[in-house]
């Protein structure tokens, strides 16, 4: 079963519900997506046992071959490419590895090269499997990471995806191929206009999923009113609370702290379990 | 020189051609005002086919500060005003829209290119080609080319913002 975590609007508490989840799941693997800024191994603590480099294909030009012709330039859907005085200009960071640059070269004068642009990187705690992607500073695509953490993906396990936060590119790539989502969101404006994006990619990709009202205070119903209008299933509230923000910040686990929060987590996953009929969800 | 004002004029030569121009001034406020107000390239007023971002199509249209999402270029011959219109066909595009707007300049064979901002990658193209890139805002483009002329436009010397255009648009 994979449940992919996400919220429209950063800050909303995504790592918060993710790492918890895992936390209390039996037979985990929890994947932080979130490539830019990969929070969640400081919740878990895993024991890290691997990195392995994620690179991306870049074309590069022979000049002794090259005719300056420019059909890689007009080839090119990303304009990552000029022909300047007879010359070819390589804007590797806007290159989406197509390779049609190759395929028109009239003179065979463009091969690939590799280049790195951030890792993957795996570790244990207990039995969980934890792995997150890093992207370099600097490199404007996370899509290639994404999709390289994604092969760890063992479908005989219960997936947590931590998402990116936004409802872009590298959340679709997150999300795609999972069997449930949690949309987590706050009752501000901000949280509620990007919950509504969010729960419109979730439709139009057609997944199954419920929200989680975080921040929660009493009095403040704009999500819970949309939810009831949309007859969105809320899968609960968590409030807002000084002493969840300072277990936070000390980066401990939510589910350690008592018996209400372990118990909290482990009826979310039920719950999500049931929706979407699947029976291995157990806890630990 | 009047009044015992000093005047140092250098001038740097490359095989046989003056490519470089500087003076120096010790005098009263006045020569001193105007040595400041000489910034200004001499390219200017000499006959050149100059590439303007615009946003409509005629020589009365405005000037669009961004370079790559402009909707037009004006490719305007200086001296006779004469000019043809080239669609930015970079406008729209979802990422890389200086290059490729460069790239359209390059191609219509400009020499000069009178804009508001220019992001590094574009910047990086122009640089290479070799084209003076001239810095004009809230203008028709008539009189930014008339401006152009009399040499008075700031000459753009390093790369600005990136996704400037995305911001203004």
């Amino acid at each position: 079963m994979i449940i992919s975590v996400l919220s429209g609007k950063g800050g909303t508490g995504k790592t918060l519900i993710s790492v918890n989840l895992a936390a209390v799941l039996d037979n985990v693997q929890y994947l932080d997506c979130d490539v830019e800024e990969p929070n969640g191994f400081i919740f878990l603590k895993p024991q890290l046992r691997g990195k392995e480099a994620v690179k991306v294909k870049n074309p590069i030009v022979d000049i002794e071959k090259c005719l300056a012709c420019g059909q890689c330039v007009k080839a090119c859907q990303f304009n990552s490419l000029a022909l300047v005085k007879e010359k070819v200009i390589i804007f590797s960071k806007l290159c989406h590895s197509c390779g049609a640059c190759l395929l028109v070269c009239p003179a065979q004068a463009i091969t690939e090269i590799d280049r790195e642009i951030g890792f993957v990187e795996e570790g244990t705690m207990g039995d969980l499997a934890c792995y997150q992607g890093k992207l370099q500073v600097g490199e404007p695509m996370a899509i290639p990471i994404i999709k390289q953490l994604k092969t760890k993906i063992n479908g005989q396990r219960n997936v947590i995806l931590d998402c990116p936060p936004g409802s872009s590119c590298s959340v679709v790539n997150s999300i795609e191929g999972s069997d449930y989502c949690i949309l987590v969101t706050e009752p501000t404006p901000f949280g509620f206009h990007d919950l509504q994006i969010a729960v419109s990619l979730v439709r139009k990709m057609g997944i199954p999923f419920g929200v989680i009202i975080n921040k929660n205070q009493l009095g403040s119903n704009i999500i819970l009113n949309y939810c009831q209008k949309e007859e969105i299933q809320i899968l609960g509230a968590i409030p807002f609370s000084k002493e969840i923000a300072r277990i936070y910040s000390e980066g401990k686990l939510l589910a350690n702290h008592g018996h209400y929060w372990n118990r909290y987590f482990r009826d979310l996953a039920h719950q999500v379990g049931e929706v979407i009929g699947h029976e291995t969800v157990s806890c630990n | 020189m009047e009044n015992g004002d000093l005047l140092k004029v250098y001038i740097k030569v490359d095989k046989e051609r003056i490519v470089d121009i500087k003076f120096q001034v010790a005098g009263c406020p006045k020569t001193m005002k105007r040595k400041s107000n000489k910034k200004p390239s001499k390219e200017g007023g000499k006959l050149m086919k100059v590439g303007v971002s615009s946003n409509g199509r005629y020589l009365d249209s405005m000037l669009d500060p961004r370079m790559g999402r402009c909707d037009y270029f004006l490719i305007v011959d200086s001296e006779s005003k004469e000019f043809q219109v080239v669609d930015n066909s970079a406008a729209n595009a979802s990422g890389g829209a200086g290059i490729k707007a460069a790239q359209t300049l390059l191609d219509s064979g400009v020499e000069a290119v009178i804009t508001g901002n220019v992001g590094p990658n574009a910047w990086e193209i122009l640089q290479a080609a070799g084209i003076k890139v001239y810095k004009s805002v809230s203008t028709t483009v008539e009189s930014a080319i008339k401006a152009f002329n009399e040499g008075t436009l700031e000459v753009i010397e390093a790369a600005g913002p990136a996704h400037g255009g995305l911001r203004m648009g």
